[in-house]
């Protein structure tokens, strides 16, 4: 019987890069909903932990793109709109609605939006600077993702491989001011071929999905080496389970309702005002409770605050108590690592981030039996005598990558491929020349025009046919773009204004090292 | 621009790659230089090409035909394998010309594992 169990709390945090400069994209809105309804929540949550002596010990992944974005100067006025907006849209609500249920539901958003935006200016509008802070008070470990959330096994040239690891790495260090340790591999997407460029950047551990070990064989509460002595954990998915699953958490009647929203119910010219868009799109100001899920969502009743978050508390405590029954006979200290998109938590789940907070501290408070571990602090602790190959696998669907390649999306890696190869033709030409400032400053953005083509978030949202449009339109932006100033650079005739302009809008990676993509081998 | 699919290469070269769909499905998609497109069109091959599905040591895995100019194609694997290369075959009355030969893949090593799990 284990006496204890090691736990690896992991969320997760991926976007698209999306920044345009003189258009509002809803698909923009998607950065917002989660600073303030997921991220700033979280790191306030950490902060009363910290205030309270309880260490939560969290693993936060965030890929680059999303950390480029955190940076933004430009998405973070339009951030500081649309909290403003979403403001004056509760002020409103609050003058038409009676129900005293609503008007605390109001309150309490209000609160909440007003709590993010002195949040954000707290920290100058950065909010790289308190993941960084945590991280330095020992409170989370912050890793990273491929640079620009390629799917690894999908990945044909092996200089996008090594250029999606290092990159990452080199951004994290410059970012986060430390080696990165460790890396989420873009949807938990594994295949060896990435290994020797997580070595070559002295990567220490990745994760995999539960079905890239044999579990007859292999127990999946173990961390395993790599042949190249890389450590790998396998993701829990009976935790995730207790989420998602038929009788999951997530469908409690007395959850917010994530899908009535008065953005689809309230006149579109009344919105308008406060979303800037032309169409109906969810405002996050939500009144009612999931109250069955085989409700349809007009006869979903007023939610209430309290009940609900009374209910998170009692989640939690069923969370960790499932775990300890799952190990009572498990022999020797299990490791059991629960990974989640931290979007899942306040934004999906409206009272996710109290799940979480009751969750750190009712191991604590009820000396429950679970050791809280970063993965590093596992690492140094708990090395492995294991070495195991694990299979290529995701975490999504069937477990492999049917969603990200498909009848609707395989177009995407033929244009992919070739227009890569191109590029890669460019940057050897260049690679040992004497170049201009201005040729470096065209190779950088050209290198970022194929890193943001090669982000599987436009395969995704095709496959799923929700803004496809607006996908293929990044698809073929990126494409146009690349292929402009590879014939600009052959031509000798670069066109400046072009350049100033896509720099502005897909300005991701700084300081990124162009010879990165250089040929070392190819298949 | 749109993205419609063809056997032409911006590259002008004649290659096939394939992609893991799932541990027991692959995608090959191939591009031909112009030259190999005119003599598919002047009919000095055959319609079809082969695919010639081979595992890690080289064992034929699968022949499989398809029309040269659809640019893509699904491959059912018919038996577990760890990995995979693809060969593309042009057939005339001269017999077979190996046109390609794809990158190399990794499959899976525990196929029927794999879909004992479905994911909501």
């Amino acid at each position: 019987m284990s006496s204890k169990i090691n736990h690896i709390f992991i969320l997760h945090a991926h976007l698209p890069y999306i920044n345009h400069i003189n258009s509002n994209y809803i698909e923009e809105n998607w950065y917002f909903e989660n600073v303030v309804e997921s991220y700033i929540p979280i790191l306030r949550m950490i902060e009363r932990l910290s205030n309270d002596g309880i260490n939560p010990k969290l693993t936060v992944s965030l890929s680059p793109t999303l950390c480029s974005m955190m940076e933004n100067e430009i998405l973070e006025k339009k951030l500081k709109r649309y909290i403003e907006l979403r403001l004056k849209l509760i002020e409103s609500e609050t003058e038409i609605n009676e129900d005293e249920r609503i008007v605390a539901l109001l309150d309490f958003y209000h609160k909440k939006y007003l709590e993010a935006l002195e949040f954000l200016n707290k920290y100058s509008g950065d909010l790289i600077t308190p993941f960084k802070l945590y991280q330095n008070q020992g409170l989370i470990e912050v890793i990273t993702t491929p640079a620009t959330y390629p799917i690894i096994p999908l990945t044909l040239n092996r200089e996008t491989m090594d250029a999606q690891i290092t990159l990452a790495s080199n951004d994290y260090k410059e970012r986060f001011s430390k080696d990165l340790n460790g890396i989420f591999l873009s949807e938990c997407a594994y295949d060896s071929r990435v290994e020797p460029y997580l070595k070559k950047n002295s990567i220490k551990y990745f994760f995999v999905d539960d079905n890239a070990v044999d579990k007859t064989k292999n127990s999946p509460y173990n961390s395993y080496k790599t042949d190249n002595g890389i450590t790998f954990f396998v993701l829990d998915y009976l935790t995730s389970e207790r989420i998602f699953g038929g009788s999951s958490y997530l469908s409690n009647p007395l959850y917010r309702d994530f899908y009535r929203d008065i953005g689809y119910e309230r006149d579109i010219d009344y919105l308008k005002k406060f979303t800037l868009s032309d169409q109906r799109i969810p405002t996050g100001i939500k009144y009612h409770k999931i109250t069955d899920i085989n409700k349809p969502l007009k006869d979903k009743e007023v939610y209430e605050i309290e009940p609900a978050f009374n209910q998170a508390d009692t989640d939690s405590k069923d969370f960790i108590e499932d775990m300890i029954k799952r190990f009572e006979n498990y022999q020797g200290d299990p490791v059991s690592v629960s990974c989640f998109n931290m979007e899942l938590f306040g934004h999906r789940w409206f009272e996710g981030v109290a799940f979480l907070e009751s969750f750190f501290r009712n191991i604590r408070a009820q000396r429950y039996p679970v050791q809280m571990y970063t993965p590093s602090e596992y690492i140094s602790n708990n090395s492995s005598p294991y070495i195991l190959r694990p299979s290529i696998s995701s975490w999504s669907d069937n477990g492999f990558f049917d969603k990200w390649l498909n009848d609707k999306n395989d177009f995407i890696y033929p244009y992919l491929y070739e227009i890569t190869r191109k590029y890669i033709r460019t940057v050897n030409r260049f690679i040992n020349s004497s170049i201009s400032a201005d040729v470096d400053k065209a190779l950088k953005q050209l290198t970022r025009e194929i890193l943001l083509m090669q982000s599987s978030d436009w395969a995704v949202l095709i496959n799923y046919d929700t803004h496809k449009d607006y996908a293929i339109f990044r698809l073929k932006t990126h494409y146009e773009n690349a292929l402009k100033i590879i014939n600009d650079l052959n031509s000798g005739s670069l066109d400046f204004d072009f350049l100033k302009r896509i720099e502005q809008e897909n300005g991701v990676f700084h300081s990124l090292d162009w010879k990165s993509f250089a040929t070392k081998s190819s298949f | 621009m749109s993205f419609n699919l063809t056997t032409r290469s911006i590259l002008d070269e004649n290659y096939c790659l394939v992609l893991p769909k799932n541990s027991w499905e692959v995608f090959v998609f191939w591009k031909f230089s112009d030259f190999k497109i005119s003599q598919f069109e002047k009919g000095y091959y055959l319609k079809n090409i082969i695919f010639r599905v081979l595992d890690e040591n080289k064992n034929i895995v699968a022949d499989v035909p398809c029309e040269w100019a659809r640019a893509k194609f699904y491959i059912s694997l018919p038996k577990f394998v760890n990995s995979i290369t693809v060969e593309l075959y042009a057939e005339n009355s001269n017999g077979k010309e190996k046109i390609s030969v794809s990158n190399e893949i990794n499959i899976s090593y525990e196929k029927e594992i794999k879909k004992e799990y479905t994911r909501i």
